[in-house]
């Protein structure tokens, strides 16, 4: 067994532990990261990076269905394993990326599964390998970001034949006929635009009385006839009842009786925290609903052991594990200044098509929390570069404090806005207000003149509608 | 009586004449109009005529005297039932004499290049009317107006009321309701559509004796009988040298009501305002339409009297009796504030204090003046409460040039200019004819918002824009704390690089640390913590937040200790006596009460400030205010600070009753309970640190009061007594005085009484 020595070490090596281990070491700190599996973690080979790859073939697909709109002419068709191939291949190269970028910061990868040993205010890191401890990984900080994985229901447990989870449709080895997916989130949404895309019939079941639930009431209404008119299916406001495996295809039952014949299903239900086997239960740390419980800078119950990232609590998104990561780091090294992260000003992104991306309260929780608020609209139809690229559904939509011009929330559904959102996220972040936003001048044509538009129409001075 | 003949004058700019003969002789008896002296002046030769007939008692002014002053006395008439000697010590102020005077006067001016003074004119000044004890009744403006009316009708007979369909119809807007049937068709008059015509009817009635009322359908058909108002209503007792004067009240709904277009929506109060000779009344509330209106009905002076048809209707509390009158020439504060003065007339006033309730929600308070009448204008309530605010905004429905707020603007220019942070704001109709669209007609006149708006303006222009576009922070920070009148160069910034945020703002608010951002010149009230870069030769320490109390404390002293000239008396006091008697009266108790030593220096305050009542008082800038009652003000030690409840009207209470009030009072205070009125406006306060065994200390006054006394311990000393050392328990009184309002003189008689009451305790007995 080998003892090594640190001033921090990081259980888990996806974005939220590699970038917490690079900062620190920006930060003059000895870091290790201990990593059970693949460098780049769940993100980087089995979610954000290898979906956006499928997606992106399902989306030049599409437009390839289109072309003559464009005055193009194309013979469309594809070919499932090269799309899979391309995908996988994107993962690997930011793979190799990742561990480059350690090596590069000098940051120790210690491969195996961690564990928290040893005594209250002692604690160190056993790595196991094999089931053997192969290294105690001592360091008086220690950051837990094993992160998290699918959430499975009891009766859908993916058996790579009829049910997948995220996994298993990562890599298909055919486009079902019939597909069912469980559950609106983001995953669930992007694997039915991708498999709808190469001609999947999909029905999206959501046990929520709409569609992307933590979306803006008028975007996933928008979201949803959209995805209609591309030829899904949704049925909302319940659960499945039960699946009957048949040779080759599926019988299934859903809470509210309808019966339903489909060839695959999905499962995107949701995560739970990696918790397990990890020697929590010896520690001071809490756990609740699978999830670490911390205070505003990371801290768990246990003097210098931390936890970040999807283990840590809503949002499960990787860019939130990042900087909870770096603020955890730059408040251990005692940083001035040092701020909590606010979770208002963190983008949330679909890429379905078309694109779903938001930030901030929606108009309903505005309201809900007591604002009274300005919202400015703008739809895509109205602007130039959208009509010039032959995508004109969509909307920018905008909430501010009537009060102190406060921006509240920006929601957007339609070409890009993934791309666009960080403008208000920049803003929000410098706290600016309206008038700042309408003084920005937004180059000419871009889609996104319809963020300032927006904003000018939330305080009816929009000028192109 | 014996009459004055006074030297004429015989046009505008003559200030002496020669006396050139005298037609009459001592003795002559002359009649009134008979020719009795020649005057000449460099430009002519013009008849002095008797006015009044008696005998001519004496001739001051030989014939052929010049330079006699204009307004001199030149002769004496006697009346028919006097004889020579009333005219016994009279002489004749010599002109050359009063020359040299004038001379010497104008050698004592100042030199021309000092400020000259501004002429402010005399303001007679009127006490409000009582505050009313008795029961109230809810009426309508309406109904108030027409009981004022038949009132004023059962008193006085002379009274009698005319205008367009006043009688039969019971008055166009029914304020004349029921008065026909009770006086009959000759007091209680309908006429022809012709304001001129009428309103000359009345003035000439008024001459006569009698006590017209004239009501005008609108004050817009008013202006047919303008010309009646001014020139024969107002200007008559001028034009008749007093001899004759119209005591009446023209009244009617002034100003727009809703959609009744340009020409009939017009507010007179500016028009009339500017006619000296007339009273001009505007109120709003059903109680000051009532006592007003009766006031005006008894007033010897022509009264416009200008209502409001959107206020008929609106029911208000109006004192139950039929002697009810409001002094004209008397504004009304209507809500007490300390941020802005907000001051209007008529509906004007509803709006204004709709303003401060939504200023009250984003931390402005805003006084609330009513001005009841137009003219004679109570400048003084504006001024005071200018000098407490700082800032002023006039609203009325009226146009902004030569307006009701411009002549308050440009007085309080005058008069307070050096009070005020900030320019006065008018707000009034928009410089148009008012429009007859709904909408535009909203616009056209001034609405809350425009009076919150102005308001809101006063603070962003003068403060935080110019002071905090240096400090490094975010828009949204630089807004909220412009929308809660903060300085943000008191706040720590905890964004990067030190920039100022949301949370900042939001924090300094909840923590109170923050402080308005009024004037520049003004300093931060709570100064930022001097030691933000530690002191490296400092000690570690902790670093306590400072409460809201804390900062309240720390200001307030500051300010007391820094603008209040302090000065400090002090007294020992032989208290044996005092103990015994408490003593006695505590044996007898039986678990009812337990007097205190303090509680015996209340009422010996009280006691004392009875027979002192100059110390009783508080300065308040042109007057001192001295008070009835002595309301004395007890330091209570709480948590995180100190607060002063009021004992009042300790003179006429027992002993019993302040120990076990103020027992109460220190409760409350304890268990942060006391309301408003529980602890503030006292008369004097006392300080005690007897109980810490504090021997004497000098306390900081409490403003406004002007004495505050600290009582120190009681302890055994020896002292000598009829020529013998003895043993006696002493205790120290320590006085801090505002020089202003306290001389020492009168200081030193109020500790005397307060140390004889101490040390002869049975006179706090009662």
């Amino acid at each position: 067994m080998e003892k090594l020595d640190f001033d921090l070490v990081v259980i888990g090596a996806g974005p939220g532990g590699y970038v917490s281990a690079i900062r620190a070491s920006q930060l003059g700190m000895k870091v290790a990261v201990i990593e059970a599996n693949h460098l780049g973690g769940i993100c980087l080979n089995w979610g954000c990076i290898p979906t956006k790859a499928l997606l992106r073939s399902a989306e030049i697909y599409r437009q390839m269905g289109h072309a003559e709109q464009y005055g193009l002419k194309c013979d469309a068709s594809y070919d499932l394993d090269a799309i899979v191939k391309r995908s996988r291949d994107v993962s690997a190269q930011l793979n190799k990326g990742v561990g480059h970028l350690l090596k590069k910061n000098k940051i120790q990868i210690v491969n195996g599964f961690g564990k928290i040993s040893g005594e209250k205010n002692n604690r160190f890191v056993a790595v196991e390998n094999d089931g053997k401890v192969s290294h105690q990984v001592n360091a008086k900080h220690i950051i837990i970001a094993t992160g998290a994985r699918a959430r499975i229901l009891e009766g859908l447990e993916p058996d790579k034949k009829f049910i997948w989870s995220y996994r298993e449709a990562l890599v298909p080895d055919t486009v079902p006929d019939k597909l069912l997916v469980l559950g609106s989130g983001a995953i669930g949404i992007e694997f039915a635009s991708f498999f709808n895309a190469l001609g999947s019939k999909v029905t999206v079941v959501e046990v929520q009385d709409r569609i992307l639930p933590v979306e803006d009431e008028e975007i996933s209404k928008m979201a949803q006839s959209d995805f209609e008119a591309q030829g899904m299916k949704f049925i909302t406001g319940t659960g499945i009842k039960s699946v009957n495996k048949n040779k080759s295809d599926m019988d299934i039952e859903l809470d509210n009786g309808e019966k339903l014949k489909v060839d695959k299903l999905i499962t995107a239900v949701g995560i739970v925290g990696n918790v397990e086997n990890m020697g929590l239960e010896n520690t001071d740390i809490k756990i609740e609903k699978n999830q670490i419980v911390t205070d505003e800078f990371s801290r768990t119950g246990e003097n210098g052991i931390y936890a970040i990232g999807d283990i840590a609590g809503a949002p499960w998104l990787a860019h939130k594990a990042e900087h909870e990561g770096v603020i955890c780091v730059e408040k251990i090294a005692g940083l001035e200044g040092v701020h909590p992260l606010n979770k208002q000003n963190i983008a949330g992104c679909t890429y379905c098509h078309p694109q779903i991306a938001s930030v901030g309260y929606t108009e309903k929780q505005a309201k809900d929390a007591g604002y009274e608020v300005n919202v400015g609209k703008f739809p895509f139809m109205a602007n130039g570069k959208a009509i010039a690229l032959g995508e004109v559904n969509g909307l920018v939509k905008t909430v501010f404090d009537s009060k102190t011009g406060e921006l509240l929330g920006a929601h957007m559904i339609g070409a890009e806005v993934t791309e666009m959102i960080s403008s208000f996220s920049v803003a929000k972040t410098l706290e600016t207000t309206e008038e700042e936003l309408m003084h920005t001048v937004f180059p000419h044509p871009t889609l996104s003149e319809m963020l300032h538009e927006s904003v000018l129409s939330a305080y009816n001075r929009a000028i192109h509608i | 009586m014996t009459i004055n003949i006074l030297m004429p004058s015989l046009s505008p700019t003559m200030k002496e004449g020669t006396l050139a003969s005298w037609l009459v002789k001592e003795g002559d008896t002359v009649e009134s109009g008979q020719t009795i002296a020649e005057i000449e002046t460099d430009k002519a030769t013009m008849e002095v005529d008797a006015v009044d007939e008696g005998t001519v008692g004496k001739i001051l002014v030989e014939a052929g005297s010049q330079n006699v002053p204009v307004n001199s006395v030149i002769a004496v008439l006697l009346e028919e039932d006097e004889d020579a000697s009333a005219l016994e010590g009279l002489t004749f102020d010599k002109p050359e004499a009063k020359q040299e005077q004038k001379q010497e006067q104008k050698q004592e001016k100042p030199a021309s290049s000092a400020p000259k003074t501004v002429e402010t004119p005399v303001v007679e000044i009127v006490e409000p009317e009582p505050e009313w004890s008795g029961s109230f009744k809810k009426q309508t403006v309406r109904e108030a107006l027409r009981d004022a009316m038949a009132e004023e009708m059962r008193t006085d007979e002379n009274i009698f009321l005319m205008g367009e369909e006043v009688a039969e119809y019971q008055g166009a807007y029914k304020v004349s309701q029921g008065l026909l049937d009770e006086f009959g068709a000759k007091r209680v008059i309908d006429t022809p559509i012709t304001e001129h015509g009428f309103a000359g009817v009345a003035v000439g009635a008024a001459f006569r004796g009698l006590r017209p009322i004239v009501e005008f359908m609108t004050w817009n058909f008013g202006m047919q009988a303008i010309d009646q108002i001014i020139n024969s209503a107002a200007k008559t007792r001028y034009m008749s040298g007093g001899q004759m004067s119209s005591p009446m009240v023209f009244r009617g709904p002034n100003g727009s009501a809703s959609r009744v277009g340009a020409q009939h929506s017009q507010c007179y109060a500016a028009w009339y305002g500017h006619i000296p000779g007339l009273v001009v009344i505007s109120p709003y509330d059903a109680s000051d339409a009532k006592g007003l209106l009766k006031s005006a009905i008894r007033d010897n002076n022509p009264v416009v009297f200008l209502e409001n048809e959107l206020m008929y209707g609106v029911e208000f509390d109006v004192p139950d009796t039929d002697d009810w009158t409001v002094p004209i020439g008397v504004a009304k504060t209507r809500r007490i504030g300390s941020d802005v003065t907000i001051v209007s007339y008529s509906i004007g006033v509803g709006k204004a204090l709709e303003a401060s309730e939504k200023l009250a929600e984003l931390g402005i308070s805003g006084e609330v003046i009513d001005l009841r009448t137009i003219r004679p204008l109570d400048i003084n309530t504006i001024i005071n409460s200018v000098k407490k605010t700082s800032r002023l905004v006039v609203v009325e429905e009226g146009w902004s040039q030569s307006g009701v707020g411009s002549e308050i603007s440009a007085r309080i220019m005058e008069q307070a200019f050096e009070y005020l942070d900030a320019p006065v704001i008018r707000v009034s109709a928009k410089d148009v004819p008012l429009p007859y669209a709904e909408n535009l007609e909203k616009l056209a006149l001034p609405q809350v918002d425009d009076i919150v708006e102005a308001v809101q303006n006063i603070y962003s222009n003068n403060s935080v824009v110019n002071v905090d576009t240096n400090v490094f922070s975010s828009p949204l920070a630089r807004r909220i704390a412009k929308q809660n009148n903060l300085s943000l160069s008191n706040i720590t910034g905890t964004g990067a690089k030190g920039r100022v945020i949301k949370s900042d703002v939001e924090n300094a608010i909840a923590n109170g640390t923050a402080s308005q951002a009024s004037s520049a010149s003004q300093a931060p009230v709570v100064a930022k913590p001097v030691d933000v870069i530690d002191d490296p030769f400092q000690p570690e320490h902790e670093k306590v937040k400072v409460s809201t109390m804390r900062g309240v404390i720390a200001k307030r002293l500051s300010e007391s200790k820094q603008s209040v000239p302090h000065f400090y008396v002090s007294s020992d006091v032989v208290i044996d006596e005092l103990l015994s008697v408490r003593k006695k009266l505590n044996d007898k108790a039986d678990g009812k009460y337990k007097i205190s030593v303090n509680d015996m220096v209340l009422k010996a305050v009280a006691v004392a400030l009875t027979q002192v009542p100059e110390a009783n008082v508080s300065w308040a800038g042109d007057i001192v205010k001295q008070f009835n009652s002595v309301d004395v003000a007890v330091a209570v030690a709480i948590d995180g600070g100190l607060i002063t409840p009021v004992v009042r009207n300790t003179q006429s209470k027992s002993l019993i009753e302040i120990s076990n009030e103020m027992k109460e009072l220190a409760d409350k205070a304890k268990k942060g309970s006391l309301m408003p009125e529980q602890y503030q406006g006292g008369t004097v306060s006392v300080s005690n640190l007897g109980m810490y065994g504090v021997k004497q200390f000098n306390a900081i006054i409490n403003p406004p009061q002007a004495c505050i006394i600290a009582v120190g311990a009681g302890s055994e000393k020896a002292i000598s007594k009829d020529g013998k050392v003895v043993s006696a328990t002493v205790m120290n009184l320590t006085m801090s005085v505002d020089h202003r309002a306290v001389d020492g003189a009168v200081a030193g008689d109020f500790l005397k009484a307060l140390k004889n009451a101490l040390e002869q305790p049975d006179s706090l007995i009662n």
